[in-house]
């Protein structure tokens, strides 16, 4: 066998490659005093890389799983009311013009009523609240 | 694909963090950007879920160094017009607490961007065939890619450390 490169002893380190190609590396490791002088090296590099990368590692704080799903679940359930607001924003649109025309309506009758009832006497509260009652609501207008 | 997210979790949130602190610098940040990752995922539901975390951690650490660009130059910008800072150059000169941290990052930075990604996956607890399927590159080369990240890395810190001790 040719001397092992530098990328299988990585590998072999490692243990990533395929165990047929491990028994190979291994027996021409046993063999071979400059590939094992090699190895030495690329372990010493891999630990030194390893070292490095603890140095600066961050200490990682999990939040529970529970919260992510929570906050999953509002974001799905955000996004399917997003999709039919497009749709419902022409409706809307429609609801307000309706709205501020059946408002002007109800203003419209309530101050005829009020100055008829100004010439008699002033309403009292029930009166008031029925007042409210027959008043053209933006439902109606839709329906 | 029935996959446990909960388990999925455990074992990867970690890694995700390692990977994005690598990213970002930042361990509050890259805590708060591997649970966006994770809340995405859930809604997603990837059928390759190691894969699908990773490719969304490096996009969304990208967008974020953009930003961290971006907020630079407008900083530079703002104290450009201040006076003469008083910080040396270098932070190893004083930041003697901080220097091995600070040496770690410029030695990473001084990696190829390709090195340097197969280097974190796998310090991320990625296997030479996730890191392959991760990257595009063949697994065969993975062992050598990794290997000269390995040794650039380790070389660099070295020599940054000679540096800092002939500055005394």
């Amino acid at each position: 066998m040719r001397h092992v490169d530098d990328g299988t002893l990585h590998a072999w380190l490692d243990e990533e490659l395929p165990s047929a190609e491990a028994g190979t590396v291994a027996a021409h490791l046993d063999a071979c005093s400059a590939c094992r002088a090699r190895l030495g090296d690329a372990r010493d590099m891999r630990d030194r890389a390893a070292a490095l990368l603890e140095i600066d590692a961050p200490a990682v704080d999990r939040p529970p799983f529970d919260r992510l799903v929570a906050l999953a679940d509002a974001r799905s359930r955000a996004a399917t009311n997003a999709a039919p607001v497009s749709r419902r924003l022409g409706q809307a649109r429609g609801w307000v013009l309706a709205a501020g025309w059946a408002a002007s309506v109800a203003l419209a009758a309530g101050l005829g009523w009020a100055a008829r009832e100004m010439t008699t006497r002033a309403p009292q509260a029930e009166e008031m609240t029925i007042a409210a009652d027959q008043r053209v609501t933006a439902a109606d207008l839709q329906g | 694909v029935n996959i446990d997210w909960s388990e999925l979790y455990e074992e990867l949130f970690p890694g995700l963090v390692r990977y994005l602190h690598r990213q970002v610098w930042d361990v509050e940040r890259a805590h708060e950007l591997a649970q966006e990752v994770f809340v995405r995922a859930l809604t997603a539901q990837p059928e390759n879920p190691r894969a699908w975390l990773f490719t969304v951690a490096a996009n969304l650490a990208r967008d974020e160094a953009r930003m961290m660009v971006r907020r630079k130059k407008h900083l530079t910008l703002l104290t450009s017009e201040a006076a003469s800072d008083p910080r040396p150059a270098d932070p190893l000169a004083v930041l003697a607490a901080e220097d091995r941290a600070v040496a770690v990052r410029r030695a990473l930075a001084a990696l190829s961007e390709r090195d340097r990604e197969v280097l974190l996956l796998w310090d991320a607890g990625f296997s030479y065939a996730d890191i392959a399927a991760q990257t595009g590159l063949a697994v065969g080369a993975i062992g050598t890619t990794l290997g000269r990240a390995r040794r650039r890395l380790a070389e660099t810190y070295a020599s940054q450390e000679e540096l800092h001790a002939a500055r005394g």
